[in-house]
């Protein structure tokens, strides 16, 4: 029961990565399509273009749940992987625990991030 | 008279041979279809951006040190060797999302046709899907190609 509410949380993220990491890589890799179509804006990756995004807190969210789905879902998917190559019990524990934790530390440490740049924003 | 009945030799224990195929089967174990080798390449784009992510956080984390870090930090991503790298990246999310969009829809039982009887010729699910496959390939090369134009007019 277990695994398979993982796996249907692994589809979730997968459908939510599209969209969410859809968007930002076009903000980021397709600035000149982004134009055409009537976007304005500065270079996306200049500071100015990055604080505005830190000042508005809908893309604060919008990050904060961008980078819960990529982790949760690219680990997940890592851990099978590397569940094939070592399949007895203690390496699938070892995984797992490793997985998580890797994954919760990565997550914490990017929403401090969003969290005090959000708070700075425009004071740096 | 009595027949001696000779006793059964023991059957010899056979080599214990390990039929797991390893990493090698990622390559070659068989008739492997098309789709087989998009999945293989949907797990090496899928681990190459899982290790990429980690190290993404800590860049972007880098404009909380202020502009002149941020800067900085932007000329050195500007090497030929990390902006193709860069390119690399969006391009292993363009495959992964495009195929996982068709492995998705499988999963779900959409697009690969009802179960038939085992009569000739047999029906394969990735026979029914394959028009979708292609289908989505076009649009990850399209994406590809409008991703390298724009990394080149950077």
């Amino acid at each position: 029961m277990r695994e398979s509410r993982l796996w249907s949380l692994h589809l979730i993220s997968a459908c939510a990565l599209i969209v969410l990491l859809g968007l930002h890589m076009m903000i980021m890799h397709y600035e000149s399509v982004l134009r055409w179509l009537g976007a304005t804006g500065g270079p996306a990756l200049a500071f100015a273009s990055v604080v505005a995004r830190d000042r508005d807190a809908v893309m604060r969210a919008l990050y904060a749940l961008l980078l819960g789905f990529a982790l949760y879902h690219g680990l997940y998917g890592a851990r099978g992987i590397l569940r094939e190559v070592w399949s007895s019990p203690r390496a699938a524990r070892l995984i797992d625990g490793a997985s998580a934790v890797f994954g919760v530390a990565v997550f914490i440490y990017g929403v401090v991030v969003i969290v005090w740049a959000g708070r700075h924003a425009g004071t740096m | 008279m009595t027949i001696q009945i000779p006793a059964a030799t023991p059957h010899p224990t056979p080599p214990r041979i390990s039929r797991r195929l390893g990493l090698r089967g990622w390559v070659y174990a068989g008739r492997y279809p098309a789709e087989r080798y998009l999945y293989i390449l949907h797990r090496i784009s899928g681990l190459g951006l899982i290790l990429y992510l980690p190290i993404h956080v800590w860049v972007t984390g880098r404009r909380v040190a202020g502009p002149e870090v941020w800067d900085q930090t932007m000329a050195v991503l500007k090497h030929p060797v990390l902006v193709v790298g860069e390119f690399l990246v969006l391009a292993a999310f363009i495959f992964h999302a495009f195929n996982g969009i068709r492995l998705v829809l499988a999963h779900l039982g959409y697009t690969i046709g009802r179960p038939g009887h085992p009569v000739y010729p047999y029906p394969v699910a990735l026979h029914r899907q394959r028009p979708l496959t292609v289908v989505l390939m076009m649009l990850v090369a399209v994406f590809l190609a409008v991703g390298a134009w724009e990394f080149m007019i950077r």
